[in-house]
This record gives C-alpha cells, sequence and structure tokens, in this order.
C-alpha cells in the first residue's frame, strides 16, 4: 500500500491504480462479512470449525486477489479486477439459501389455493340462487316474497298464534267489554256559552233541518245563538231576534191574554163562590131533617 | 291463450276500467263543485256509484289473470307490493297532514279559545273507556289477521277461515263502538278547532277501518272459493298490510288525540 501511495508522486498512473484497489478491498470486505452471515444462516446446525474454515478460505481468496492485480498491468488489471468478486459470491450464495426459501413460498402458495378452493365451495352453498322471473307462482315453487330457500314451515307458528288469539287476545276483549260498560256513567253537560270559538255556523247544514250536525245529541250538543234544545223554544233557534215593532206587537198581544185571563178568572171566581154557598144550603137542610 | 313465454311480465289485456275510472273520478269532483255550491249531492253519488263499479270489476279481471290464468309471475308479484307498499306510503302522508293540524292547534292554543287545551266548552272524552277498548280491539284484530297468515302459509284452509272471520268480526265491533262514541260526543264538528281535527282525523280513520274490513272480507270470500295457495296469495298479504297500516294510526290517534290531547 505505501508503494501505491509513493508512486502517485512519481507516475500518474498509478494514482488510478491505488482508487481501483481501495474500492476493491472495501468491496471484498463486506462481501467476505456478508458470505459468512449467509453461510451462518444456511447452515445453523453446523459446527464453529466449518465457520471457521470458511472465513480462512475466504481469506485465502482475497491473497489470491491481490497477487493477480500485482502481476498485471494496467489496462488488463481493470478487466481482470472487476470480474472475479461477482463470481464468486454469485457461486457462494446461490448454490446453498434457495432450497430453504422456495419451499415455504410454495407452501404459502399451495394453503392460498386450497383457502381459494374452500371459498369456492362454502360460496357455491352459501349463494343465494335466484329463481328465474319466468316462473309462474304456484306449486311447489317458493314464496314470491323470499328468494332462495323455501320457508321452512313448521306447524307450531299457525297453533302458537291460534292460542294466543282464542285463549288470550279474544278473552281480554270481552272482559275489556264488561269493564267499560259496567263502570259506564253518564256525564254532566257544561252550563251553555256563547263562545265564538264554538257552535259555528257560517252556513247552513245541506242535511236535515240545516242547522244540526250529522251527529247531534239533543242532550249534550247545543244550538247557536239559545243552547241546549230542551231549555228553549225549538221553534225560535237559528231565527234572527225580533225587533222593536214584533215586541211591541207581542206585548199587546200578551196584555190582551192578561185582561181575558183575568175576566174568565173573576167570572170562574164567582161561580165557585156560588157552587159553594148553594152546598152549604143543600148541607143545612139535610141536617134538619 | 298459453302460460308459455319468453318473458317474466305481464303485458296486459285490452280494458275498459281506466277509462271509466277517470271518468267516474271526474263526475266525483265535479258532483262536489255542484253539491258546495247548490247543496246537490246527486251527481257526487253518481260518481261515487260509477268508481265503485269500476274498481269492483277491475279488481275482478286482476283476481282472475292472478288466480286463473297464471299471468303472476314473480317479477309481477314484485310490481303490485311496489304499488301496495307505495299506496300506503301516500295513506301515512294523508294522516300525517291531519297531526299536523292539530298539534299546529294544540301545542299552542290561541287566546280566544282560553289559551288551554281542550278549549273553553269542550269536554273531551275519557281516554280509559271506550277508546281504550277500541286499542285492544284493533291490537287484537292485528293477532287474528297475523294467526290467518301462519295458517295461510301452512296451507291450513279452516285455521285460515277462522283468523279471517275473527278479525272482520273485530274490525265491525270497532266500527261500531266508535259510531256509539260519535253520537255521545259532547261536542261536535262545529265546536272550535278541537272538533274539527278531532272529527276529521277520527273520521278518515274510521272509514279506513271500514275500507280495511272491506278488503278482509273480500280476501275471506276469495279463500272460500279457494283463490290462495300457501305460495300465491299476494291479496291477502295487501290487506293483512293495510290493516296493520290502520292498527298504528289507531295508535298514535289514540296516543296523541285522546290521552294526550284529552
Amino acid at each position: 500500500m505505501r508503494h501505491l501511495q509513493l508512486m502517485k508522486y512519481v507516475n500518474p498512473r498509478f494514482a488510478i491504480n491505488t482508487v481501483i484497489t481501495q474500492r476493491l478491498m472495501s468491496k471484498s470486505d463486506g462481501k467476505s462479512s456478508g458470505t459468512g452471515s449467509k453461510d451462518a444462516k444456511c447452515k445453523g446446525t453446523k459446527d464453529a470449525k466449518s465457520s471457521n474454515a470458511a472465513k480462512k478460505s475466504t481469506e485465502a481468496k482475497a491473497k489470491a486477489s491481490d497477487a493477480a492485480k500485482k502481476a498485471t498491468p494496467p489496462k488488463a488489471a481493470k478487466e481482470t479486477k472487476v470480474t472475479p468478486p461477482k463470481d464468486e459470491t454469485a457461486i457462494a450464495g446461490g448454490s446453498k439459501c434457495p432450497p430453504k426459501v422456495q419451499p415455504v413460498a410454495e407452501t404459502s402458495k399451495n394453503k392460498k389455493k386450497l383457502q381459494s378452493c374452500d371459498e369456492l365451495l362454502l360460496g357455491k352453498s352459501t349463494r343465494k340462487q335466484k329463481k328465474p322471473l319466468t316462473a309462474i307462482q304456484g306449486g311447489d315453487l317458493g314464496c314470491p316474497g323470499r328468494t332462495g330457500k323455501k320457508p321452512q314451515i313448521v306447524a307450531q307458528h299457525s297453533k302458537l298464534w291460534q292460542k294466543i288469539s282464542l285463549f288470550g287476545v279474544l278473552p281480554m276483549i270481552a272482559i275489556l267489554t264488561l269493564l267499560v260498560f259496567s263502570t259506564r256513567s253518564e256525564e254532566e253537560r257544561l252550563e251553555f256559552k256563547n263562545y265564538e270559538h264554538m257552535y259555528r255556523r257560517t252556513k247552513r247544514y245541506w242535511f236535515k233541518d240545516g242547522n244540526r250536525t250529522a251527529f247531534h245529541n239533543s242532550h249534550f250538543n247545543a244550538l247557536p245563538p239559545a243552547g241546549y234544545e230542551d231549555e228553549v223554544d225549538e221553534s225560535g233557534i237559528g231565527q234572527d231576534p225580533e225587533t222593536d215593532k214584533d215586541k211591541k206587537a207581542r206585548m199587546k198581544e200578551f196584555d190582551k191574554v192578561v185582561k181575558n185571563w183575568r175576566k174568565h178568572s173573576s167570572k170562574r171566581d164567582a161561580q165557585l163562590k156560588k157552587e159553594a154557598a148553594a152546598a152549604e144550603k143543600e148541607a143545612r137542610k139535610q141536617e134538619a131533617q | 291463450m298459453s302460460t308459455h313465454s319468453n318473458h317474466p311480465f305481464h303485458l296486459v289485456d285490452y280494458s275498459p276500467w281506466p277509462l271509466t275510472g277517470a271518468i267516474g273520478a271526474m263526475t266525483t269532483v265535479s258532483g262536489m263543485v255542484k253539491w258546495f255550491h247548490q247543496y246537490d249531492i246527486s251527481l257526487f253519488v253518481l260518481g261515487n256509484i260509477i268508481t265503485i263499479l269500476t274498481v269492483y270489476q277491475w279488481w275482478r279481471d286482476v283476481s282472475r289473470e292472478g288466480t286463473y290464468q297464471g299471468l303472476h309471475t314473480y317479477a309481477v308479484t314484485i310490481g303490485l307490493r311496489w304499488g301496495m307498499i307505495l299506496f300506503i306510503l301516500s295513506e301515512v302522508l294523508f294522516f300525517v297532514s291531519f297531526f299536523w293540524a292539530f298539534f299546529h292547534s294544540s301545542l299552542s292554543p290561541a287566546i280566544e279559545l282560553g289559551a288551554s287545551w281542550p278549549p273553553m266548552g269542550i269536554i273531551s272524552f275519557n281516554p280509559f273507556q271506550i277508546p281504550l277498548l277500541n286499542t285492544a280491539i284493533l291490537l287484537a284484530s292485528g293477532v287474528t289477521v297475523t294467526w290467518a297468515h301462519h295458517s295461510l302459509m301452512e296451507n291450513n284452509h279452516s285455521q285460515t277461515t277462522q283468523g279471517l272471520f275473527f278479525t272482520v268480526l273485530l274490525g265491525i265491533y270497532f266500527t261500531i263502538l266508535q259510531a256509539y262514541e260519535y253520537i255521545e260526543a259532547p261536542f261536535t264538528i262545529a265546536d272550535s278547532i278541537y272538533g274539527s281535527t278531532f272529527f276529521m282525523a277520527t273520521g278518515f280513520h274510521g272509514i279506513h277501518v271500514l275500507i280495511g274490513t272491506t278488503f278482509l272480507l273480500v280476501c275471506l270470500l276469495r279463500h272460500l272459493n279457494n283463490h290462495f295457495s300457501k305460495n300465491h296469495h299476494f291479496g291477502f298479504e295487501a290487506a293483512a298490510w293495510y290493516w296493520h297500516f290502520v292498527d298504528v294510526v289507531w295508535l298514535f290517534l289514540y296516543i296523541t288525540i285522546y290521552w294526550w290531547g284529552g
């Protein structure tokens, strides 16, 4: 190495040689260590002596390469120096490692194939087979609302619902009917007040008398503007309030009726007195006899 | 005609029912205009008669196609199912409008009503009397219609007959009790917003109970004529779906209008 360094200053050609040699040395060192590690990985079961022997062999190879470099001329040295390391490493690694790696890959591929086969088999069984659309409904075909499997009809379903219906639901209806109608009581109605929002009549109805609703109840439903039917004169319901003239006329008629009533009442009183007196006379005669 | 075809769909035959149905609907809505303006319901009644005759014969033809002619393949049945589902969805939204009106008024009653719910002058029903009995009746009818359905899927003819019979009977009983409640009501449809929303919601529910009862009765008659098999009975399933829908609407009605709003 020192000779080569000294030659730099004497002749520039040898400088190139030094650079190449340094690179080769570093490469050879790395490769030798790499091969050692590979050997150790591949030959895990071997002894330490065999590993030492491998190291010695690599050292010997390195020495041989160095000797070759010194002897050859510069041009020839370039060509020969590059090729040997590659060949050495390739031969050493290739022959040992593949047998261990390939089986693993093959087993994994086989497993994948097996899984895919299983999936295919399962998929066929689980896949829903759609019914042909041209199939006419009826017969032994499946239900229209369900695709694929026929529904597993179990007789217990209808029996279950029959029991629920006949022994659970219908008796409940009967019991509730008895409870409701036995505890039912008539409610009192509210006092009539002619609220603006109640008893709305914007037009007359097209049925009945035009003032009563379809489900009119004479006791509970009041009629505007008077109120409940059994509290007011029905003939006046829905009519306009009377005017002053009508009121005066009505009062005149009322006065006439009152006068007639008084006359008749006075006459009736006199007649009653006469009858009473006559009755007393007859009573006295009978007592005298 | 042969039942063989190279496609699963039902290419319908010529039929007069869409035309007569349209005529019936037009006559009905024209009759409503006449009714509201001239107090005359004759045209309205005529429209309803035309519509009823149309739907009867249209569904008769559908039953014949499915039962005797074998035209209801799996694909056709799927279409009928989606049709029924969408119809029930439209009914749900129909009732949402009544509940909306009720909650609009009941959650913030106006000052004119006394700022209270029920409004002043209203006595509400006792929810634990006949309304509770009606709730039990509808729930019971849900159980009996389920019994009929399971029996039908197990090819048990007599049990299906009994289940359907009890379901129809309970529907009629519900209607009778509801009519009794209407007659005994201490308020009318004209008594404030309470009476209006109450009778609109419960009235339309009552009409739907009548429709559902009729639907189930038709299924009972078809069953007695051996129209259904254990695999092909969508008409019955549609009636059961509709009946369960009516039941659920009543639960909402009972909880919100009778119980909470009472």
